[in-house]
């Protein structure tokens, strides 16, 4: 029963934190730890605000956000250029998913 | 939708090229990177700012490019990381540097070249007139040339505004003109009224006459200004004032009081005659090609030819045909060098002589021509009466038109206003 209400309230917090960004106009990826991910057909993306790679192959590109990880999957996949604060992913890409 | 698209593709390639660039300059080395956790090895490096691209995964070992100081610090995250690098390529100038100070002429004569282009941007090579119908080149040439506006000028003395301003100034005719510098070439755009302004000066206090040019009748007047001195069905002799730009003002004795002038305006359409002849001769010379031909090679720096053409014309007779191409090392710089070649090509005459039916239909033809302009001048053809005559040598094409045409010159009124009382008296004293 705790930890039912615990969740409710986290769940709260976050709508509550969601609510004020969203009045105030801020931006999200900065307040919310929120990844940014621009994909440009089916073969470039673009990712950005997230904390590195945990698993990279020519098929698989596995990267930690903030909030979640991000799973990118595909063929040929090579990575354009990587910094602490962008990366680009270039291949046929064919699934983009969050865990 | 789609400019915004190839905008988009034009900036990334030259953003690319930029980036592609300040690597070849700062110089990088392609590493294989292969052990324990090549991905910790990535995320370290973007943790101390170091710059990974082209990252490839070949299945057991990765390959990435990194800049020099980056690879310098790789020592402790390869240990952090339990990874191996090896140097697979070094590229960029750093290590062709070395290789270069062995051929110290080549780099001298790179840099010289360079330097060359750039002391050859700074003066105009090119001169290009786009627009002119009834200006021509060469007078436009030649107005440049007045105003130290010359093939070889420095840019800087060139005062766009100012040139724009003196073409219209010194060509009526001109209503428009546009000058730029595209790199060393100079483009001038004109664009011409479609009627020169007539060339007579109207001075204040005398008015202007329209004038007959051409015998005939006339068929309509519609006066604008001026006092019409014929009307519809008038004979009418060259030289005949048509309208009148003194306009009488009339006293209360309806005597002429005095003169106002204007400039007489009206368009009179007048019928009458016109003829047209034309000579064909019977025979005529036609060029036979043998296939025989001679090309000379030569360059041009300005108007000096600095290699005199070889092989030399042998042929009796031929055409030449010149060709020439202006080096243009980036698109619209040109340099003051011309290549070019001489295409000699040997013919010989033979004489032919048309046939009556040949004949006809070459005349036929000038006859559509003289139409043609006829009816490009605004001309109405009423009647038309052709023949076509032959003596010893030439076949005679006579063309008599009745038409329709506008008609009338400005020029000068001759009315002088009638002296009054007062002047009278004053001339008198």
């Amino acid at each position: 029963m705790r930890k039912k209400v615990r969740k409710d309230n986290t769940y709260n917090a976050i709508s509550k934190k969601e609510q004020v960004v969203d009045s105030l106009k801020l931006p999200k990826d900065l307040l919310l730890g929120a990844s940014i991910v621009t994909l440009t057909g089916n073969h470039e993306a673009w990712v950005e605000n997230y904390k590195g790679i945990i698993e990279y192959s020519d098929t698989f590109v596995l990267l930690q956000g903030k909030t979640c990880q991000i799973c990118i999957s595909g063929k040929r996949l090579s990575i354009d250029y990587y910094t602490n604060e962008d990366m680009k992913i270039s291949g046929c890409i064919e699934c983009v998913k969050y865990e | 939708m789609n400019s915004g698209c190839v905008k988009c593709v034009k900036y990334e390639s030259s953003e690319a090229f930029m980036e592609k660039l300040i690597h070849f300059l700062r110089g990088y080395v392609k590493i294989k990177v292969w052990g324990y956790s090549p991905e910790r090895f990535m995320n370290l490096c973007g943790n101390r700012n170091i710059l990974l691209w082209n990252i490839e995964n070949h299945g057991s070992y990765n390959t990435v490019c990194i800049s020099i100081s980056g690879f310098r610090q790789l020592r402790t995250i390869t240990k952090k990381t339990k990874t191996r690098v090896v140097i697979l390529e070094k590229k960029g100038l750093p290590f062709l540097l070395p290789h270069m100070r062995k051929r110290s002429i080549f780099l001298i004569g790179l840099l010289g070249c360079l330097l060359f282009l750039h002391g050859m941007s700074n003066y105009i090579w090119t001169i290009e007139i786009v627009g002119n119908r009834s200006v021509t080149t060469d007078v436009l040439m030649d107005f440049l040339a007045e105003n130290e506006i010359v093939c070889g000028s420095k840019k800087k003395t060139l005062e766009i505004e100012q040139l724009e301003k003196a073409i219209r100034e010194r060509f009526d005719i001109v209503t428009w003109t546009s000058a730029r510098l595209d790199g060393t070439k100079l483009y001038i755009q004109i664009k011409e009224n479609q009627k020169a302004p007539p060339r007579i000066e109207e001075k204040d206090g005398t008015g202007m006459d329209l004038q007959a040019t051409k015998e005939g009748t006339v068929v309509s007047i519609v006066t604008r200004s001026g006092v019409p001195l014929v009307k519809a069905k008038d004979q009418i002799e060259p030289g005949d004032i048509l309208v009148s730009g003194a306009v009488p003002i009339y006293g209360e004795d309806t005597l002429v009081k005095e003169y106002q002038f204007c400039r007489a305006d009206a368009d009179i359409y007048l019928q009458c005659g016109r003829h047209y002849e034309e000579k064909l001769p019977v025979s005529y010379q036609y060029k036979v090609y043998s296939g025989e031909e001679i090309k000379a090679p030569y360059v041009r720096n300005f108007e000096n030819e600095l290699w005199l053409p070889i092989p030399k014309n042998t042929f009796a007779r031929s055409d030449c045909i010149i060709s020439e191409n202006r080096i243009e090392p980036l698109p619209d710089f040109y340099l003051p060098v011309v290549f070019g070649s001489y295409r000699y090509r040997e013919y010989e005459l033979t004489e032919k002589k048309y046939t009556p039916e040949q004949a006809k239909t070459l005349c036929a033809e000038k006859l559509s021509q003289i139409i043609e302009t006829l009816q490009e001048k605004g001309v109405q053809i009423i009647r038309k009466n052709v023949k076509i005559e032959k003596d010893s040598a030439h076949y005679i094409m006579r063309a008599d038109f009745t038409v329709v045409e506008k008609t009338g010159t400005l020029v000068r009124t001759k009315a002088e206003a009638p002296e009054t009382d007062e002047l009278k008296e004053a001339k008198e004293q």
